[in-house]
């Protein structure tokens, strides 16, 4: 299995909308608490204000696939560094640790430690062996060429099959010269002309995709 | 550029992916990347700090502001070891000027506003387009990943903020206990060192950052030209065209291929390759460079030949350069002879000034945007009150979607309109009276009609403007008549309402009546 690390930008910017969602969320119970009055409605908002600080991410990266509102708007979930998901323990600690990460002010430790880690890793994520990583977005079926498929003239290697079949998926993003000519460097090594290399090359990517 | 020099993995990636990658970039050359900001960044905040000692925010804006500048050492490197290609400081130094020259002046005014700065400097820098191509180029690779050149950007102006607080802070803890500050002796007292150590930490945390930010912006670029030019295609047909041809070529052929698979394979997870050990495996970089080098130190390169007369300079290219000469001139003499400077300090020192200064260049800049906004208007505008101003215009040739010119025009009008109605063309029909009218119009009677002008628009013309008729035709008739033709072109063109024989009739007379003089 393999995944892309996610960076302290992206991350950053998920930390960002979930304190927006936290600030906001204390705010109106701040408000409610005033309704209730006195030192009581102060105990229920300090109670809150624990609860948001510490649980929210909790609870969402426990029961919600890694994933706080913030980190799912960027794409981003939390996974342990076996890539398997994440649990209630490994939550717990990387989120108390903010504190550390959060020294000396505003996460200076936590942001250096991310971009320095060749894991993208904050002290946080260290001590609970975590991970952030991108999440591949889900994406609609692609429309293809129309091409009658054809078996691949030999054997392609797993990188070679690849790009084939990118040839293919990519046919309205790239443009047709450009495709032309990528189709080119392997038109003597498929047996074809370069003109017609281009339309062979688009039935061996709809083969490789699984139409026969 | 060779693409099988590419270090990194082509793939498709999302912007934040790329955002990443760069980062990993920055972090595989940082020390050098560092220096290269921080060298003629500190140098200059050295020399201006002697000048600008007592007013201390002056030393650091200039180096805020300059920043497009001291980062384009960093893109230099960075996208020349990306293609395994070793910078050494010397030819940084030796290209130094150079790469800061290139559009220095658009880059430090209006482009210093730009919220895509990193990733629109290789653009200039590396592709080296200026102007209308430019443009065209920007927009192309802004089609996609321009909200993640400037989420970076926002992103990392914050981080700047943040960390800089964060060392003051940390600064601030590791005094020893016992220790007092009096904040309000170093604030007031001590005004000029204290700010003097916040802008000090201020340039650091600038210099760590800036490695990163062009990093990142220029990894958004590389990516889009990846997704634009299909390069993990090409490379990867490359290396397939390669290995069908060299089924049987040989070992060295083969252990290089072999070191290729094992880069690839070592990079998964750190995503960029390093440079292997190269006394074991001899590459076919190192070799081809030698190869290359026999053949630059050969005969067939040492030919010298000298030529002299006169000729033509090259006047479109020195057109084309974005900074006029006479201005370079005019700084170069300023700065030559001094005080200039000085006089700079002088008027920058008062606060109330520069921003007067700012506001009145804002005007400026707003009214000529105006004027140059709405100049065809503005000339419509000026001519109205004198005929002649008619003339400066074109008259069009196409008005709502009918050609207008004057060769277009059939030699009897209603012949031709009469016989398309014959043939059950009621659209055509009327439609030749209307272009017939609307040439004579614009040809006899000087109309100003406009492309993008409506019919409605047209027969208001008709009735406002003082016809100019040089043989005398009844004025009050001809638009009168247009009046009436408009609106039967109108229901019939876009109401499809059908048109009467008798109403048809009528128009015909009505034209030969109204422009009978012709």
């Amino acid at each position: 299995m393999q995944a892309d690390l996610a960076g302290p930008v992206v991350r950053s910017l998920a930390f960002v909308i979930d304190f927006s969602i936290r600030c906001l969320a204390m705010f109106i119970i701040m408000i409610a608490a005033l309704l209730l009055g006195g030192n009581v409605g102060w105990a229920v908002w300090l109670l809150f204000y624990f609860l948001v600080e510490w649980w929210y991410p909790v609870l969402f990266e426990t029961f919600r696939g890694g994933q706080t509102p913030g980190k799912k708007a960027m794409g981003i979930t939390v996974v342990n560094d076996d890539l398997t998901p994440v649990t209630l323990g490994g939550s717990l600690i990387r989120n108390l640790l903010r504190a550390a990460d959060f020294l000396p002010s505003f996460y200076t430790f936590g942001l250096i430690s991310m971009t320095m880690h060749p894991q993208f890793q904050r002290l946080g994520d260290i001590a609970a062996g975590t991970l952030v990583i991108h999440k591949a977005a889900e994406t609609s079926a692609p429309s293809l060429p129309d091409t009658t498929p054809a078996p691949p003239p030999f054997e392609l290697h797993e990188s070679e099959q690849t790009a084939v079949v990118e040839l293919s998926l990519r046919h309205e993003s790239l443009t047709d010269s450009r495709q032309q000519e990528l189709a080119a460097i392997v038109a003597e090594t498929m047996g074809k002309k370069p003109d017609s290399a281009l339309n062979y090359l688009r039935s061996i990517g709809a083969w490789l995709l699984g139409s026969r | 550029m060779q693409l099988s020099e590419f270090k990194a993995i082509a793939r498709p990636r999302s912007e934040w992916q790329a955002i990443d990658l760069g980062i990993v970039m920055a972090r595989a050359w940082y020390f050098k990347l560092l220096v290269a900001w921080a060298v003629p960044a500190v140098l200059v905040y050295s020399v201006l700090l002697l000048f600008f000692w007592d007013s201390t925010w002056i030393s650091i804006f200039i180096i805020w502001w300059c920043k497009p500048l001291w980062e384009r050492p960093i893109l230099f490197i960075a996208s020349r070891q990306l293609f395994d290609e070793q910078v050494s400081p010397r030819q940084v130094v030796r290209q130094y000027l150079s790469m800061i020259k290139t559009d220095w002046f658009l880059w430090l005014s209006l482009r210093r506003f730009s919220i895509y700065r990193a990733f629109d400097m290789p653009v200039t820098l590396l592709e080296g387009l200026k102007g209308k191509e430019r443009q065209k180029r920007l927009g192309l690779l802004h089609r996609r990943f321009s909200s993640g050149a400037s989420w970076l950007l926002i992103t990392l102006f914050h981080i700047e903020g943040f960390l800089l607080f964060g060392f003051l802070t940390g600064l601030y803890f590791l005094l020893p206990q016992g220790v007092e500050l009096n904040w309000n002796e170093l604030v007031t007292e001590q005004e000029t060192l204290s700010s003097h150590l916040y802008n000090t930490f201020w340039v650091l945390t600038m210099a760590l950052i800036a490695p990163f930010y062009v990093c990142c912006g220029f990894f958004l670029y590389l990516q889009r030209r990846i997704d634009l030019e299909g390069w993990d295609i090409e490379i990867n047909f490359r290396q397939l065209a390669k290995r069908r041809s060299s089924a049987g070529g040989g070992r060295p052929r083969l252990a290089v291929i072999g070191l290729g698979l094992a880069v690839l394979m070592g990079v998964l997870d750190t995503n960029i390759a390093y440079a292997q050990d190269e006394s074991a495996f001899p590459s076919a970089q190192t070799r081809a460079k030698a190869d290359i080098q026999a053949v630059l130190e050969g005969e067939d390169f040492r030919r010298i030949e000298t030529e002299e007369g006169w000729r033509f300079k090259d006047k479109q290219d020195e057109e084309e350069a974005t900074i006029p000469d006479w201005l370079i001139e005019f700084a170069e003499w300023l700065d030559k002879h001094g005080g200039f400077f000085s006089a700079l300090a002088d008027f920058f020192r008062s606060g109330a000034s520069i921003l007067e200064f700012l506001l009145w260049i804002s005007f400026i800049s707003i009214v000529i945007y105006v004027l140059y906004r709405y100049r065809q208007q503005l000339r419509q505008f000026m001519g109205s009150d004198r005929d002649q101003g008619h003339l400066d215009v074109e008259p069009p040739e196409v008005l709502f979607g009918l050609d207008v010119t004057k060769d277009s025009l059939p030699k009897d009008v209603i012949a031709a309109a009469q016989s398309q109605w014959q043939s059950g063309q009621q659209r055509q029909a009327i439609g030749i009276l209307l272009r017939s009218s609307i040439i004579k119009l614009i040809h006899d009677h000087r109309c100003p009609f406009q492309e993008g002008h409506t019919e409605l628009e047209c027969a208001q013309i008709v009735n406002q403007a003082g016809l100019v008729d040089p043989s005398g035709g009844d004025i009050q008739k001809i638009a009168g008549y247009f009046q009436a033709l408009t609106r039967q072109w109108l229901s019939i063109a876009y109401a499809h309402k059908d048109c009467q024989q008798e109403q048809f009739q009528s128009l015909c007379e009505g034209w030969t009546e109204a422009f009978r003089h012709a």
